[in-house]
């Protein structure tokens, strides 16, 4: 176990340089959740970039830079990862926002070059869906990747962190808790 | 090989065809253009990239940088004719206008491949220069244009010599290329600087740099020479360039992730592969506005020139 430790670490020093370095196939996960609550109160909830209180695995979020683009924030995980990101576009209207990565060790989260949206649909019923999908490539830029830095590796992460997040969304908008 | 093929209309092409390759399913998607729907689905190898088309639409090269290999396809009876190993991964692709030569940018390895076109066996290395991603040939066939991708610059390779012969700086990270018609300019989609480089290839220097939207990807050229399109994936935009005043003249929104782009040679049509909506959008070229929405295979990249140019 430590021999693969230091073998990541020295490989994630190795290629800390290459920052637009990667793999050859962009990965994408696209999550939808529906939320039994009108549009406008889920993006109250989620609205806020600097308010990441709605996902369980996030345990700080400090920036600045409001709702603007080109808002920064560090988002701390439980455990004290961190993932620094960076607001490139957002839309009050249409209940979007669209964000990367800009700095992220691959332990943490093993990805490169990471993009996000996440944005709210009005449902038919009068409710809401919630879609968050991101587009990313794996944390490792060569060939041949060690399994936890594979293209399954990433997705799979990438898959955790929206489903985590939108499935207590939904309870926290339906249970009113 | 039977189980390689998928064929949904029987019908012999007869407009233009996009050969599109979808990074998400292991295909080529095949449009015919004029009736805006796809004809056939061709599997490939893993994770297809890349892609050139013969004048006669009757080879088709494709790049898979993940099963590290350049396949052939035959454009009329829709399977593969051969493939073969090419390096660690193979992914810009460029033919010869005559056909006879086959370009391929391995950007682990930082070499360009030169090809034979019928059994891609491989006649040459060239060593260039970091990270070598886009390809362009010169429309009379002597220049060879690397986008070396990592250096922040174009290698020129003399095709007869099969060897690097200048050197052009350009902005950072060099991906996407393609040149006018007339072979006075080539553009660079630089996409670690949202610019687009513009050099003129007598003088081999850059004589604009055009802000342009977040990530540029690819570039195509109007065949007239009169406009450039630029896919910025980030930003979901396509700007349109004048290329007699050098401005972007317009940004405009065209889906999700826009990639591969190509300027359909006989005029009128800007075709934008968008790798997060799984489609084909067409766009007139004069008036910009969208025509088309072409559902494509998953996860489209159409990395190269994905419409034969005319033989």
């Amino acid at each position: 176990m430590k021999k693969n430790i230091t073998l990541l670490f020295s490989l994630f020093l190795l290629f800390a340089g290459l920052v637009q370095a990667h793999g050859p196939s962009r990965q994408k996960v696209v999550i939808k959740e529906q939320i039994a609550a009108a549009p406008q109160a889920v993006w109250q909830v989620i609205k806020n970039f600097h308010d990441m209180s709605w996902h369980p695995a996030v345990e700080k979020t400090e920036g600045t830079g409001g709702n603007e683009i080109g808002a920064t924030r560090v988002l701390t995980l439980g455990g004290g990862g961190k993932i620094h990101e960076k607001l490139e576009k957002y839309n009050n209207e249409k209940h979007s926002l669209f964000y990367r990565i800009e700095k992220v060790d691959v332990k943490v989260l093993p990805v490169t070059n990471y993009s996000s949206w996440l944005s709210v649909a009005p449902a038919a019923d009068g409710g809401s869906i919630v879609t968050w999908k991101g587009a990313f490539y794996r944390g490792y830029p060569n060939n041949d990747p060690p399994p936890e830095l594979s293209d399954q590796a990433a997705v799979d992460a990438v898959t955790g962190v929206y489903q985590g997040g939108l499935s207590n969304l939904k309870k926290l908008l339906e249970q009113g808790s | 090989m039977l189980g390689a093929l998928l064929l949904t209309d029987m019908a012999a092409a007869a407009g233009p065809r996009a050969f599109i390759t979808n990074q998400g399913d292991n295909s080529v998607s095949v449009i015919d253009l004029e009736s805006a729907r796809i004809t056939a689905t061709i599997q490939v190898g893993s994770r297809p990239a890349g892609i050139a088309v013969s004048g006669d639409e009757r080879r088709i090269y494709v790049t898979n940088p993940e099963s590290r290999e350049v396949y052939l396809l035959d454009g009329i009876g829709l399977k593969m004719i051969t493939r073969r190993a090419v390096g660690k991964g193979p992914l810009g692709i460029a033919l010869k206008g005559d056909g006879s030569r086959v370009y391929v940018a391995d950007w682990y390895e930082d070499l360009v491949y030169v090809l034979d076109p019928v059994d891609l066996s491989i006649i040459a290395r060239i060593p260039v220069g970091n990270s070598p991603s886009g390809l362009e040939v010169s429309p009379d066939g002597n220049w060879l244009y690397v986008a070396d991708r990592d250096d922040d610059r174009i290698s020129v390779v003399d095709t007869g010599q099969n060897r690097v012969v200048a050197r052009i700086d350009v902005g950072k990270r060099p991906f996407g290329i393609r040149a006018g018609r007339d072979g006075k300019r080539l553009y660079v989609a630089n996409v670690g600087s949202n610019d687009l480089s513009v050099i003129d290839l007598e003088k081999r220097e850059v004589i604009a740099t055009i802000p342009v939207g977040s990530t540029p990807y690819g570039v195509a050229v109007t065949p007239d020479n009169r406009r450039a399109f630029v896919t910025n994936q980030h930003d979901n935009s396509l700007s349109v360039i004048d290329t007699a005043t050098l401005v972007e003249i317009r940004r405009m929104e065209i889906g999700e992730f826009p990639e591969g782009v190509v300027a359909s040679p006989v005029g009128g049509r800007v075709y934008i592969a968008n790798w997060f909506d799984n489609e084909l959008v067409v766009v007139d070229s004069e008036s910009l506005e969208i025509l088309e929405h072409i559902p494509t295979g998953e996860s489209p990249r159409a990395f190269g020139i994905f419409i034969a140019r005319g033989s």
